[in-house]
Parts: C-alpha cells; sequence; structure tokens
C-alpha cells in the first residue's frame, strides 16, 4: 500500500533521515519505534506532505507522494493524527469533526460518519457542542483521533498518541485503535514511545536510531527480544 | 449637541470598522499585515466615482460592482505578490509582508495620481444634501443608507465564516494552518479567497468614504492608521470585536474633537493606540 524507498529529509541544513525505507501492506499495523529525536515523527510528516524527502521515492498505492501538496495527499487517503495539539479551538467538536470530513468521498457520508465516529468515542458525542478550547488534554486527543476518522483514511498515521496522557486513557484508546482495526481493516502506521503497548497491538515494527532505520521486524519478535526490552521498554513506563 | 457628535461618530466609526474588518481577517487567516489596505480602499473609492461619472451609475448600485473588482484584484495580488511569501519561513512572513505592501502603496498612489490627479473627488449625488432630523438630531440621509449597507456586509462575512463549510475551512486555516492542511484543506486557496474577500471589504468601504467624504491618491494612509489602532484596540479577534472598536474610535474621535478641538483628531487614536498597547496590549475584547 506504501512504499518508501530509500529516502533523505533535512531540517534546513539538519540532515534528520538517512536512507529511510519502509513498507506497509493492505491491512496493516506497522508501529515505528526508537529514542526521542531519532526521526519517528519526521517519517509521518514527510509521508503527510509536510516536510520534503530530497532523495528517495514514496508511493500510495502506485502513486507517487513527492511533491503532491499535503491536501493532495489527505484526498488520496492518508490521515495524519499529529502529535500536538491541533484541534481548533475557537470551534466546537461538532465543527471540528464536521472539518474532517472536507475531502471528496468523505464530504456526502459526513452524517453516516459522524455517528460511527460518535459510537467509537462517545464522550464526543457529549462534547459535541462545547469549544474544542475547553476539552481536556485526553478529550482534544480523542477529538483529534475522531477528526481524522471522519476523512475515511485508507491509511491512518499516528504520531505519539499516547503521549502526554493518563494511562488509563491511552489503554482505552489502544482498544479503541484494534477495535477499529478488526472492523475496518484499516491500515494504520503508528510512532510510539509505548513501544510495549504498541507492539502488542503492531503486526510488524521498525526501529529507527539517528535517522537510520537499524531494524525491522514481526512485532512478535521484538516482544520476546531482550535487547529490545532493554533499551525501549523503560520509556513507557516512566510516562 | 453631544447626541449630534456621538451620531457622527457612529457614521465614520461604522467605516473605520469596515476598514478594519477587511485588514484583520487577511492578519487573522494569513498573518500577514497589508499596508496598502488603505490604498485599496482608495482604489475602491476611484472605481465607484469612475462608474458614478462615466456611466452614471448609483453609488449605490455600484457598491457591489466594486467589490468584485476589488475581490479580483484581491486575486492577483494575492498570487502575483504574496504567495510568494509561503516560501519563506513563518517568522519571516509578517515582516517581509509588511515590506512588499509598503512598497505597493507607492506604486499605488503613484499610479492613482496619474489615473486619476491629485485633485480631490467625491461622488456628489442628487440625494448628498439631504438629512433626516430626529429630536434635534441631524441624521444625513446617505450615512444612514451606508451604515444599512455596512451591516449587511458584516453580518454577511459572519454567516460566510460561521455558518458555510467553505467559511468554517478559512475559519480552521486561521486557528492552525498546519492542522487544517492534514483535513485536506487546501490552504493556498484559502489565502487566495481571503484576501480577495479582505480588498473587497476594502472597496466597499472605499466607495462609502468617497460618497461621504472625499478622496485623494494618498489619502489611503489616513485610514490605514485608523484600522490599526482599531486592531490594536480590538485585539485580534472576532469580526464583531474589530467591527465595534471601530464604532467606539469613531465615537472617541468625535467626542474628544468636540471638546479639544479638531487639529488633535489625529493624536486621539494614536494615543489610543499607545495607551492599550502599554495597559491592555491583548486589546479591550480579549480575555
Amino acid at each position: 500500500m506504501l512504499e518508501i524507498h530509500r529516502i533523505d529529509v533535512y531540517y534546513g541544513d539538519l540532515k534528520v533521515l538517512y536512507d529511510v525505507s519502509l513498507t506497509i501492506k493492505d491491512g496493516e499495523i506497522v508501529v515505528v519505534f526508537g529514542s526521542n529525536g531519532a526521526g519517528k515523527s519526521t517519517i509521518l510528516r514527510t509521508i503527510s506532505g509536510l516536510l520534503r524527502s530530497s532523495a528517495g521515492s514514496i508511493s500510495f498505492n502506485g502513486l507517487s507522494l513527492i511533491r503532491q501538496p499535503v491536501h493532495k495527499i489527505v484526498e488520496l487517503g492518508i490521515c495524519m493524527v499529529p502529535e500536538e495539539n491541533k484541534v481548533f479551538p475557537e470551534m466546537t467538536v461538532l465543527e471540528n469533526l464536521e472539518l474532517g470530513a472536507f475531502v471528496g468521498k468523505a464530504r456526502q457520508a459526513k452524517g453516516s460518519t459522524m455517528n460511527w465516529v460518535y459510537e467509537l468515542f462517545p464522550i464526543l458525542k457529549k462534547r459535541s457542542k462545547q469549544k474544542a478550547g475547553t476539552l481536556s488534554g485526553g478529550e482534544q486527543k480523542i477529538l483529534l483521533m475522531g477528526r481524522a476518522l471522519m476523512s475515511q483514511p485508507k491509511l491512518l498515521l499516528l504520531d505519539e498518541l499516547s503521549f502526554g496522557l493518563a494511562p488509563l486513557l491511552i489503554q482505552d484508546l489502544f482498544r479503541t485503535i484494534r477495535q477499529l482495526h478488526k472492523s475496518t481493516g484499516m491500515t494504520t502506521l503508528l510512532v510510539e514511545q509505548n513501544v510495549r503497548m504498541a507492539l502488542e497491538l503492531a503486526d510488524r515494527g521498525y526501529i529507527i536510531e539517528n535517522g537510520h532505520i537499524v531494524a525491522e521486524g514481526k512485532a512478535q519478535d521484538f516482544l520476546g527480544n531482550k535487547r529490545v526490552k532493554d533499551a525501549y521498554f523503560g520509556i513507557a513506563s516512566e510516562e | 449637541m453631544v447626541a449630534q457628535v456621538i451620531v457622527y461618530g457612529i457614521i465614520i466609526g461604522v467605516i473605520y470598522g469596515l476598514v478594519a474588518t477587511g485588514l484583520s481577517l487577511l492578519f487573522g487567516v494569513m498573518r500577514y499585515m497589508n499596508i496598502a489596505h488603505g490604498s485599496f480602499l482608495i482604489i475602491g473609492g476611484y472605481i465607484s466615482y469612475w462608474l458614478f461619472t462615466l456611466w452614471h451609475m448609483d453609488p449605490f448600485v455600484s457598491i457591489p460592482v466594486v467589490m468584485l473588482a476589488m475581490f479580483l484584484l484581491g486575486l492577483i495580488v494575492y498570487r502575483v505578490l504574496l504567495s510568494p511569501l509561503g516560501k519563506f519561513p513563518e517568522g519571516q512572513r509578517l515582516g517581509n509582508s509588511m515590506l512588499i505592501t509598503f512598497g505597493l502603496i507607492l506604486v499605488l498612489d503613484n499610479v492613482m495620481c496619474l489615473l486619476w490627479t491629485s485633485d480631490v473627488r467625491a461622488v456628489t449625488t442628487s440625494y448628498s444634501k439631504v438629512v433626516l432630523e430626529l429630536l434635534g438630531v441631524r441624521l444625513p440621509l446617505i450615512s444612514l443608507a451606508v451604515i444599512g449597507i455596512t451591516l449587511i456586509v458584516i453580518i454577511a462575512l459572519h454567516l460566510f465564516l460561521n455558518r458555510t463549510y467553505f467559511g468554517k475551512s478559512i475559519r480552521a486555516t486561521a486557528q492552525n494552518w498546519e492542522a487544517a492542511s492534514l483535513l485536506g484543506i487546501n490552504i493556498d486557496r484559502t489565502y487566495l479567497v481571503a484576501c480577495g474577500v479582505s480588498m473587497a471589504l476594502a472597496g466597499a468601504a472605499g466607495a462609502a468614504v468617497a460618497l461621504m467624504y472625499s478622496i485623494t491618491p494618498y489619502s489611503g494612509l489616513q485610514w490605514l492608521l485608523r484600522a490599526l489602532v482599531v486592531l490594536v484596540l480590538a485585539g485580534l479577534g472576532s469580526i464583531r470585536g474589530v467591527f465595534l472598536a471601530g464604532v467606539l474610535l469613531g465615537v472617541t474621535e468625535q467626542v474628544s474633537v468636540f471638546f479639544i478641538g479638531g487639529e488633535y483628531r489625529a493624536v486621539v487614536g494614536l494615543g489610543i493606540f499607545v495607551l492599550i498597547l502599554l495597559l491592555k496590549p491583548q486589546g479591550l475584547f480579549r480575555q
């Protein structure tokens, strides 16, 4: 479905991704993990078009994403849930969700998608008339997730979904993603610090360090690997 | 007597509000400051003047024409001058937009001087002198009509931004352009339309100014200054806030002119500007 082939990415003069390759097959859940500043989020930002790769290729269902504007990439069916808080604070929860269905076919199906999102996240229905800026951090995260689903993405990119959230809420969110995957088979690429939980959810994983992909494998194998455990599982318990 | 002064204040304040709303729309959505906004207002005034003198088009009938022409001009200005600024890092865009539009003032003002000479122009209709009286307060007919039309324009803008899907996408872009683009909103197109609407509002204000007061190629700057004071007064936020701040400035100016004399008119506005920045830099209507 998504094929990233040997991309290099710069932030200004600073090189942050070196020769990164990554593939996601239809219906898979893939997790990218690694220490802070390793370039995890950069990969997602490059796929969604916010950053540009200086070398290599990215293709989605055979279509090249290089040089496509951000909104075109969303139209193709890739939607990212950004890490930082990116709700529209002066708008109601309902308006935020409506704007999620901005592209193409999603707009016609707005009503039914919204019912589905309300079913997945009942809290959003309860808060629908409230300004998004008045929600708690966790609720805003749920809103971001719901808003992304409104676009009916084929590929969902989740950037540090668990960051800054209470453990209980994280478990809830992960349960929802699993449920979502079971019912719709939605392909998902997530970047996570909460490595253990992400691996339990995912089919495959990539480890990225200092901008290089250093390992790739089945999630099961990573879970049983002592070196992976020692190096990455601690981060989650500190959260 | 005081009631009369306040009425005159409201009349000019409505124009201030309209000018400032256009300026604040562009700034709010794109974070660009259009220093040439006043000059565009004057262009709108001249278009109305031309339609009136060349084609005898009633200035109220021609307002939609003026707004449409200015909307199209706004699209061109965005495409040619403002959209290239998107290449700069975010921190440099505001400053560069000010530099570009400042240069634009010099060009526009001199082109207008070539086209229409530096003579003072005004649109004077057969009903320009009609004045109604209510409880001893004089109400010029055209001023009342301008207030009515301005209210319609402001309410229409409000409905466009709050009720329509495209308007909502403009507000979303203003609040967080990156998040908006991640939802598939075409930011470039949003900016284009916002720039057009901003110019259309300047055009409407210009038509009103040509009708109620007068225009010269170089009088854009004084309207820009008032609009900047209004922006600071309102704090950047809602359209309603900016519009009300405009009316407030008009009334304050008029009342103080009444007490301390007309030569201090500009001083009052700038005095308010400094005071607000010192005491309540977030603006009057912002928590």
